[in-house]
C-alpha cells in the first residue's frame, strides 16, 4: 500500500475499498460479523425475550404470550445468567485480552526503559496490538453488563469495590498507552524516552495495581475459596499473563515482524514465565482450599487441568528448553501457550463456582427440589451467543491492529536510526 | 412490540403494587377498620384450591387481585395459607380458564367445540344439534325416566346446589361424587364404629400412630398445623407406617415401612396385644364398648399375635408389641389417626374399623387429644320446593356393593354402563367439577363411559380431560369470583366462614348458582311437558289443578329456587340465627363465631387464640355429631344403619350384626384371599399426593409448577441399581390396563418392591398449555379394583412391572 | 431497627407455601432457579434407614455484608434496619454481588436484567410497619419468626434467650442474621440437620458479634427509597 510520508508521523490515505477488501480486515470483519451474530442473540434474549413473574398472568388476563412465556419460565432453559455460575465465559475472554494486552504493554514500556533495542523498534505495533486486546476485552465484558446501567459506574462510584475501580484504571491506563504510541509514531525520541519513563513509572504502577484491582475482584468473594486461597493472586496473574504476552508477541514477531531473532527473544522470555506458572501452580495446590482443589485436581475438572498444564507448561518448555531454531517449534509453542493460559483463565473462573454454595449446614450439598439432582460441581456450559462474542472479539483485536496499520502504519519497523 | 407492552405493564403493576401501601396492611389495622383507599380493597375469602377451606384475605388492586393473605380469625385454617393457597391467583388468572360457553362442533373427545352464547348452549342442552341430542329428545324416548341423566359432582360448596338441581328439581337418582372414589371406607368405617368420623385432637394427643396418612404432604387443616408444631420430642410422639418416607415420617420418632395393604394385620395385632396383656381402658370399656367380649375372644382365637403380623406386614413383632404398650400407656391421648383417604385395600372398611376399636379400646374418644367430635354451630338450611316424579327409577348401581349411599360407587355405576349391564339406559351425563378422566381408576373405561352418552355437560373452570369430552360446556367462574353458600365447621373450636366475592365473574363465565338458574328458565317448562305426557301423577295433578298452576306451585318450575340470589340467602340464614352483626363481621372479616371479640386474641406474631382453653369443645357429651368437611358419605343412611343396630347410645360398635346379612364381616378380620404380594420381579403401584398440587386440579396452574414441575416414579434405589435405572432415566410402569412413560427417582424413601407416583398429572386435554401430558396419569394404569362393601376403589391393588426406556 | 430472623426449622414440612407467598407477594420472576426464598432438602442413609433434613433458607442480611462492598454502583446497599438490600435501577449486572454471597441467595430477575433477591418484605410490609414477612405468615407450622433484635422485648429476642441457635457459614465471617433455632428435644435431627462442629450460641454469646458487626457497618446504612 502506499503512504504518503512513511517516516513522519502522518495520516496514510486509505481508500474504502482497501478498508473493505484488505485481507486482515476481512479476517476481522468475519470475527466482528460472530461478535454481532453474538450480540444481536444476547440483546434479543436479554432485553426483547419476554420473561414472566408472578404478577404477569393477573396483569394480562388470557394472553398467549404470557402463558408462553410463563411455560418457558418453568419449563425452559432458565435464563442467561445462572444463580450458581454467575460468572463465566465472558469473565474469561474479559480477564485473559486484559491482562494479555497489558503485559504486552507493561514488556514494551520495559524494553524502551532498558533500550532492548530488538523490542523497541517494532513497539509501536506492539502497543497497538496491546490496546488491541485491551478493547477486545472492554467489549466482552460490556457485553456481560447491563450497557443500560453502566452510567451508573460514574454517577454512584463505589470506591472500594474492585468492579468499580476497573474504571477509573482504564480512564488512566488507555489514554497513556494511546500517547505512547502516539510519540513513538512521531519520532519525538528524547520524548518518548522521557515519557516512557513516565509511562513506566505510572505503567508499572497501573500494572500493579490493575493486577492487585482484579485480584481483589476475585478476592472479595470470600465464600469461593479458590480465589481467596489462590497465593499471592496479583502474582499468579501477573505471571500466567506475560507468558501469554510473550507468547501473542512472538506470534506477531513471525506474522508481522517476520523477524526470527525477535521471536527466538520472545520465546525465551516466555520460556522463563512458562516455568514460573508451572512452578506457581505446582505451589498454589498446596494451599488452595481442598475442596475446591479436588474438582479441579481430582474431579470433574481434571483434564482441562491437565490439558492446561500440558498445553501451557510441558509442550512449550518442551519446545523451547533447547535453542531449536526451527521457527515452527516456536509458533507451536507460542499457539500452545495462548490456548492453555487462556484454559488456565476458564479453569480459574469456572472452578471458582464449581463447589456449591449449597453445602450450608455442613451436612452435605442440598436440593432444592424433591426430585431434583443434587449437584456436586457446578458447571453450565455458556450460550451460544456468549460464544460468539468471545471468539468474535478477537475481530476488534484484529480491526483496532489493522485500522490503526493502515492508517498510522503502527507495524512498519524503522531502521534509519 | 407485545414484549414491550407486556413489559411495561408489569412495571406500572410493580410500582402500583408499592404505591398502594396500606391495603396491604396487617391484620391490626383491619380491625381498627381503616378504609382501604378506593382502588384498592381487601376482601375476606375462602379458600377452593383444595377441600380445606381455609380463610384468607384477597388484597384487590385496581380490580386485579395482587395476593393473598391468610386470615388470622378463622381456628380451622389458624393462619396460614399453603402453596396451593397462595397461588389461588393463578386459578383467577389461568390462561387457559374456560371464558364462554362451548358447544362440539367435531367428533367427540377431538376437543372442537364452537363459542356459543349462554343462551345457545342452554338450547343445545334441551335441542342438541346435529352431533349431539338434547335432553328433550333423550327424556322423551326414556319416558321421563329423569334417571336417564347421570351426574357427578366434585367437592365444594357449590356441589349441593348442583345436586339439588341435579337430584331434586330434575329428578335423577344416578348420582355419583367423589365418595368412592375418596374417603368413604374410612368414614363409615368411624361412623359404624364410633358414630362419626370425628377429629383427631391432633393439639393434644401425646400419641399417635399415622399409617398411610401422609399430613405434611396431603395437608389439612387444622391438623398438619396442630401436629407438625408439636413433633420432635415437642409433645407428639409420631408413629408413622407408611411404604415410603414420606414428609410426616421424617418427623415421625418412628417409620415402619409396612407393606402395602397389610395395615389390618399391624392393627390386629396391636389389637392382640392389648387384650392379651389386658392394657386397654377398662373403665372405658365396661361403659363405653359394645360386643368387647365377643370381639376380645375373636381376636385371641384367631391368634392376631405380632408374630403372624411380622410375616404378613414386615414389621418387626417386638415394634408392634411395643407401639402397642407404648400407645395404651399414652392413652387416652393417644390416636390411631383416621386418615383421609381412597380406600387401599379390599380389606379397608375392617381396617378403619379395627382402627377405631383399638383407639376406643385406650378411651382415646370423645375427650380432649383423643377423637373428638366437637360441636358445630347451627345453620339452618335452604329449602326449595321439590317436584314429584313416578317414572324416574332407582339409581343403577345399589348392587353393585353391599352397601351403596346417595353417593353411588363411581367404579360400579361407570362399569355397568360400559358394560351394558344397565337396567335403563343412562344416556347424559352431567359433570361439575369433577374430572373423572383423571380420578377414577381406568381411564380408558371412563372414556369408554362418556363416548356412549347422548349429551354430555360439563361444568368447569378449566378444560379438564373431562371437559374435552363434552358436548356442551358450561365455564364456571372461579371461587373468586362469586359468593358460595355459608357454611358452619365443627369442631373443638367451631365458627361459621364465609366465601365472598372478590371480584364480578371474568369473561363470560357465571356462578354455578347462576347456571342452573340460567338452564332452569330454558328447560323447566319443556320438561314438565315431557313430565306431564308419561307421569301419571303428575297427569292427576294437572287434572285435578291445570297445568300452569301444578308447574308454578309444585316445583316443577325450577326458577322458583332460584328467586333470591345467593347472597340473599346467605343473609337470610345468618341474619336469622346471629343477627344483623355477625353478617356483618361474615361480610367483612369472613369468619364468625359467638363471642370471637371477646376469645380471638393475638399471642403473638405467629400465635392466635381463638377460644379459651376452657370453652373448647373437647368432650360433647350428647354425642354432638361433627360434619366432615367434605360430605364423603351420606351420613343419613349411616345414621339409619345405625339406628338398626340400636346403637343411639354413642357405645362403640365391636359387632355389627346388621353386615352378617349384607355378607360383610360383622367384626374385622384378615382375610388372606383378599391379600396378595406383588409376584417376583414386579411391582406394587401406589399412588398418593404431594403438597404443591391438588389431585388433578393444579396441574395447569403455574405457580404450582414452578414449584413442582411434574411427577417421578419412586423406586427403591437398590432394585433401580438392578435394574440400570438413575434419576431421571425415562421408564415405562405397565399394568393389565395400560401404560404411561415417566421419569424414575430411585430412592432410599421407598420400600423395596413398591413402585409410588403422586396423582394428578399425565393431563391429555389440549386446552391445557401447561399440563398437557407433562408428567404421567395414576388411573391410566390403576386397575378398577372396588372393595365389595361400599364400591369403592381399592386403589393400591394394582402390580405393574417397571422397565427402562 | 435491626431486623433480624429465627427460623425454628424443626418444623418445616417442605411445603413450600413460603416460595409461594413470596413470589406472590414480589412479583419474583417465575423459574425454579428464581428463588428469593426456599426449602432444600438433604437426603441420606444413616445405618440403612431414610434420614431427611429439610431447610428452609434465604438472604442472610448479613451485617458484614460481602455483597455490598463488591457492588460497583451501590446497587447493593445496606439500609436502615440492617436490611442488604438492592436498588435495580442501579445494577449493572456485574454479577459479583452473587459471586460475594455464600448463600446463593441472589439471582438474576430477567424481568429487570438486575440482580434481585430477598428483602424481609421490606416493600409490602416492613415499610408499613408490619413486622412481619410473607413467608412467616403463610407458614402452616410458623417456622420463621421476623423481628427487630435491637428490641430486647421483642419475640424474637424472646425467642433467642430461650433457645440456642447457630447461623449458617459463619466461617466467613458474614455475621448472618438467620438465626436457625436448634432443635431441643429432637438430638438425632439436631445431629444429622447441622454440622456437629457447627458453634452454637444463646443469645449472651451472640449479641457481642452482632453489636460489633452494627458498629462496624451502620454507618453504611442508607434510607430506603422505593
Amino acid at each position: 500500500m502506499e503512504k504518503n510520508h512513511p517516516i513522519n508521523f502522518h495520516l496514510n490515505s486509505v481508500g474504502l475499498k482497501t478498508l473493505l477488501t484488505d485481507k486482515m480486515m476481512i479476517i476481522a470483519y468475519l470475527f466482528l460479523a460472530l461478535a454481532a451474530f453474538g450480540v444481536i442473540e444476547m440483546i434479543y434474549e436479554r432485553y426483547f425475550l419476554l420473561s414472566a413473574t408472578a404478577f404477569d398472568a393477573g396483569l394480562n388476563p388470557g394472553n398467549r404470550d404470557v402463558a408462553n412465556a410463563m411455560k418457558e419460565a418453568v419449563f425452559g432453559h432458565g435464563g442467561e445468567v445462572k444463580r450458581e455460575a454467575p460468572w463465566s465465559l465472558y469473565i474469561v475472554s474479559y480477564m485473559y485480552m486484559i491482562y494479555v494486552g497489558s503485559g504486552i504493554i507493561f514488556l514494551v514500556a520495559m524494553a524502551e526503559l532498558f533500550e532492548i533495542e530488538i523490542i523497541v523498534k517494532p513497539a509501536a505495533g506492539f502497543l497497538t496490538l496491546g490496546l488491541g486486546m485491551l478493547f477486545a476485552g472492554l467489549f466482552t465484558i460490556m457485553m456481560d453488563l447491563n450497557v443500560l446501567n453502566v452510567h451508573w459506574m460514574l454517577l454512584s462510584p463505589q470506591y472500594g469495590s474492585g468492579m468499580w475501580l476497573m474504571m477509573p484504571l482504564y480512564m488512566v491506563y488507555i489514554p497513556l498507552v494511546i500517547l505512547e504510541i502516539y510519540l513513538i509514531l512521531n519520532h519525538q525520541k528524547e520524548w518518548i524516552k522521557k515519557v516512557a519513563f513516565m509511562i513506566i513509572v505510572v505503567g508499572v504502577l497501573v500494572e500493579f495495581v490493575e493486577f492487585y484491582v482484579q485480584a481483589k475482584l476475585f478476592d472479595m468473594n470470600s465464600a469461593r475459596h479458590l480465589w481467596t486461597t489462590y497465593p499471592i493472586l496479583p502474582l499468579y496473574f501477573m505471571v500466567s499473563s506475560f507468558a501469554a504476552s510473550l507468547a501473542i508477541m512472538g506470534l506477531y514477531a513471525y506474522l508481522v515482524c517476520k523477524s526470527q531473532i525477535l521471536m527466538h527473544t520472545l520465546e525465551r522470555g516466555a520460556l522463563y514465565f512458562v516455568l514460573a506458572l508451572g512452578a506457581y501452580e505446582a505451589i498454589a495446590y498446596l494451599f488452595i482450599d481442598k475442596k475446591w482443589a479436588e474438582i479441579i485436581l481430582f474431579g470433574s475438572f481434571k483434564y482441562y487441568f491437565y490439558l492446561y498444564i500440558l498445553l501451557a507448561v510441558i509442550i512449550p518448555f518442551a519446545l523451547l528448553f533447547k535453542h531449536y531454531l526451527n521457527k515452527y517449534f516456536k509458533l507451536v509453542a507460542s499457539l500452545s501457550i495462548i490456548v492453555g493460559t487462556f484454559l488456565g483463565k476458564m479453569i480459574f473462573v469456572y472452578g471458582g463456582n464449581a463447589y456449591p454454595m449449597s453445602d450450608r449446614f455442613g451436612v452435605g450439598f442440598e436440593k432444592y427440589g424433591e426430585y431434583e439432582e443434587v449437584k456436586e460441581v457446578i458447571f453450565f456450559m455458556p450460550p451460544l451467543s456468549e460464544i460468539a462474542i468471545v471468539i468474535g472479539s478477537i475481530g476488534v483485536i484484529l480491526f483496532i491492529f489493522r485500522v490503526a496499520d493502515l492508517f498510522f502504519s503502527v507495524s512498519v519497523v524503522e531502521d534509519k536510526n | 412490540m407485545k414484549v414491550e407492552l407486556s413489559r411495561r405493564k408489569f412495571l406500572q403493576g410493580s410500582v402500583a403494587l408499592s404505591v398502594l401501601g396500606g391495603s396491604l396492611a396487617s391484620v391490626p389495622t383491619l380491625w381498627a377498620k381503616e378504609k382501604p383507599s378506593s382502588n384498592n380493597t381487601i376482601v375476606a375469602t375462602l379458600c377452593e384450591m383444595c377441600v380445606n377451606k381455609c380463610a384468607a384475605f384477597a388484597y384487590v388492586e385496581d380490580g386485579i387481585v395482587k395476593k393473598l393473605n391468610p386470615n388470622p380469625l378463622f381456628p380451622k385454617s389458624k393462619n396460614m395459607l399453603c402453596a396451593r393457597g397462595d397461588a389461588g391467583i393463578h386459578a383467577l388468572y389461568d390462561p387457559d380458564r374456560l371464558k364462554y360457553p362451548l358447544i362440539r362442533i367435531g367428533k367427540k373427545g377431538s376437543g372442537e367445540f364452537k363459542r356459543a352464547t349462554w343462551d345457545e348452549a342452554y338450547e343445545a342442552i334441551l335441542h342438541g344439534t346435529d352431533k349431539f341430542q338434547g335432553l328433550k329428545q333423550i327424556l322423551d324416548e326414556e319416558e321421563n325416566n329423569r334417571s336417564t341423566i347421570g351426574f357427578c359432582a366434585g367437592e365444594g360448596m357449590g356441589e349441593h346446589t348442583y345436586k339439588q338441581f341435579m337430584g331434586d328439581l330434575l329428578g335423577s337418582k344416578n348420582f355419583i361424587n367423589h365418595s368412592s372414589i375418596c374417603l368413604q371406607t374410612t368414614i363409615a368405617g368411624y361412623t359404624l364404629t364410633l358414630g362419626s368420623y370425628g377429629k383427631a385432637d391432633l393439639e393434644n394427643a401425646n400419641y399417635v400412630i399415622m399409617a398411610g396418612a401422609n399430613r405434611a404432604e396431603a395437608i389439612l387443616t387444622p391438623d398438619t398445623m396442630d401436629m407438625f408444631k408439636r413433633t420432635r420430642g415437642r409433645g407428639l410422639k409420631l408413629i408413622v407406617l407408611d411404604p415410603r418416607y414420606t414428609n410426616t415420617a421424617i418427623h415421625a420418632d418412628k417409620w415402619l415401612g409396612i407393606k402395602v395393604g397389610t395395615d389390618l394385620a399391624f392393627v390386629l395385632a396391636l389389637t392382640y396385644v392389648v387384650i392379651k396383656e389386658v392394657l386397654y381402658n377398662k373403665d372405658f370399656v365396661e361403659k363405653n364398648v359394645d360386643h368387647f367380649e365377643t370381639y376380645k375372644k375373636h381376636i385371641l382365637t384367631n391368634n392376631y399375635t405380632p408374630e403372624w403380623a411380622e410375616k404378613i406386614t414386615g414389621v418387626d413383632a417386638h415394634e408392634i408389641t411395643k407401639i402397642a404398650r407404648d400407645f395404651m400407656a399414652n392413652a387416652p391421648r393417644a390416636v390411631y389417626y383416621q386418615g383421609r383417604r381412597t380406600a387401599w385395600s379390599k380389606q379397608d372398611f375392617q381396617l378403619r374399623r379395627a382402627q377405631a376399636i383399638f383407639t376406643a379400646l385406650g378411651g382415646g374418644i370423645d375427650v380432649k387429644g383423643g377423637i373428638v367430635f366437637g360441636k358445630k354451630l347451627y345453620l339452618h338450611s335452604h329449602s326449595v320446593e321439590v317436584p314429584t316424579y313416578t317414572t324416574n327409577k332407582r339409581r343403577i348401581d345399589r348392587n353393585e356393593a353391599s352397601i351403596v349411599g346417595k353417593n353411588g360407587t363411581w367404579i360400579g355405576f361407570r362399569n355397568m354402563i360400559v358394560e351394558d349391564r344397565t337396567p335403563y339406559p343412562v344416556r347424559a351425563f352431567f359433570s361439575y367439577k369433577q374430572n373423572p378422566m383423571q380420578s377414577v381408576p381406568n381411564v380408558a373405561k371412563t372414556k369408554t363411559m362418556l363416548e356412549k352418552m347422548d349429551l354430555v355437560v360439563t361444568i368447569d373452570t378449566m378444560p379438564s380431560d373431562t371437559v374435552m369430552m363434552s358436548d356442551v360446556i358450561l365455564p364456571e367462574c372461579t371461587y373468586f369470583e362469586r359468593e358460595d353458600p355459608v357454611k358452619s365447621f365443627g369442631g373443638t373450636q367451631p365458627a361459621i366462614v364465609l366465601r365472598n366475592k372478590v371480584l364480578d365473574p371474568m369473561y363470560e363465565t357465571k356462578a354455578v348458582f347462576d347456571i342452573l338458574k340460567g338452564l332452569s328458565e330454558k328447560i323447566s317448562r319443556p320438561l314438565f311437558d315431557i313430565a306431564a305426557k308419561y307421569d301419571e301423577y303428575i297427569q292427576e295433578e294437572i287434572e285435578d289443578s291445570g297445568a300452569d298452576a301444578i308447574y308454578e306451585d309444585d316445583g316443577y318450575n325450577f326458577n322458583n329456587a332460584y328467586e333470591q340470589t345467593q347472597e340473599e340467602i346467605n343473609e337470610e340464614i345468618i341474619t336469622s340465627t346471629y343477627g344483623e352483626e355477625a353478617y356483618e363481621t361474615l361480610k367483612e372479616k369472613g369468619v364468625f363465631y359467638p363471642n370471637m371479640d371477646k376469645y380471638f386474641k393475638k399471642i403473638s406474631e405467629n400465635e392466635y387464640q381463638y377460644y379459651p382453653e376452657d370453652k373448647k369443645y373437647y368432650t360433647t357429651p350428647g354425642g354432638e355429631k361433627i360434619d366432615v368437611q367434605d360430605t364423603c358419605i351420606d351420613e343419613k343412611a349411616i345414621a339409619a344403619l345405625k339406628k338398626n343396630l340400636g346403637t343411639r347410645s354413642g357405645r362403640v360398635e365391636c359387632y355389627l350384626s346388621s353386615m352378617i346379612k349384607k355378607k360383610v364381616d360383622p367384626m374385622p378380620v384378615w382375610r388372606d384371599e383378599l391379600y396378595s404380594e406383588a409376584p417376583k420381579g414386579m411391582f406394587k403401584f401406589i399412588t398418593g399426593r404431594d403438597a404443591k398440587h391438588t389431585q388433578n386440579s393444579t396441574t395447569n396452574n403455574i405457580m404450582l409448577l414452578d414449584i413442582m414441575k411434574e411427577n417421578y416414579l419412586w423406586i427403591n434405589k437398590a432394585q433401580a441399581d438392578e435394574k440400570g435405572i438413575s434419576h431421571g432415566d425415562w421408564v415405562s410402569v405397565k399394568s393389565s390396563i395400560g401404560e404411561v412413560k415417566i421419569k424414575a427417582y430411585p430412592t432410599i424413601k421407598i420400600i423395596p418392591d413398591v413402585v409410588f407416583y403422586v396423582h394428578g398429572f399425565g393431563s391429555e386435554s389440549t386446552g391445557l398449555t401447561f399440563g398437557h401430558r407433562n408428567g404421567a396419569s395414576d388411573n391410566l394404569i390403576i386397575e378398577d379394583t372396588v372393595e365389595t362393601v361400599f364400591g369403592s376403589a381399592a386403589m393400591h391393588e394394582t402390580v405393574v412391572d417397571v422397565r427402562k426406556v | 431497627m435491626n431486623y433480624a430472623m429465627s427460623l425454628d426449622y424443626q418444623s418445616c414440612i417442605d411445603c413450600k407455601a413460603c416460595e409461594v407467598a413470596c413470589k406472590e407477594e414480589n412479583g419474583v420472576q417465575l423459574g425454579a432457579d428464581k428463588q428469593r426464598i426456599w426449602v432444600t432438602q438433604i437426603e441420606k442413609s444413616i445405618f440403612g434407614q431414610p434420614f431427611v433434613a429439610l431447610h428452609p433458607s434465604q438472604c442472610n442480611h448479613c451485617l458484614d455484608a460481602p455483597c455490598v462492598d463488591v457492588c460497583p454502583t451501590g446497587s447493593s446497599y445496606f439500609a436502615e434496619g440492617g436490611i442488604v438490600m438492592t436498588d435495580k435501577d442501579l445494577c449493572i449486572l456485574c454479577k459479583g454481588c452473587m459471586e460475594a454471597c455464600p448463600y446463593d441467595a441472589r439471582f438474576v430477575d430477567d424481568t429487570h436484567v438486575a440482580v434481585d433477591k430477598c428483602s424481609f418484605c421490606y416493600e409490602t410490609r416492613l415499610v408499613h410497619g408490619e413486622v412481619s414477612t410473607a413467608c412467616q405468615a403463610t407458614c402452616p407450622t410458623k417456622v420463621r419468626l421476623l423481628g427487630d433484635i435491637d428490641d430486647e422485648e421483642s419475640d424474637l429476642v424472646k425467642m433467642l434467650k430461650e433457645r440456642k441457635f447457630y447461623v449458617l457459614k459463619e466461617e466467613e465471617k458474614t455475621v448472618p442474621k438467620l438465626f436457625y433455632l436448634l432443635p431441643e428435644h429432637d438430638d438425632y435431627y439436631a445431629m444429622n440437620s447441622v454440622d456437629p462442629d457447627t458453634k452454637i450460641y444463646t443469645w449472651d454469646t451472640f449479641k457481642p458479634i452482632i453489636e460489633k458487626a452494627k458498629a462496624k457497618r451502620k454507618p453504611q446504612w442508607k434510607k430506603i427509597i422505593l
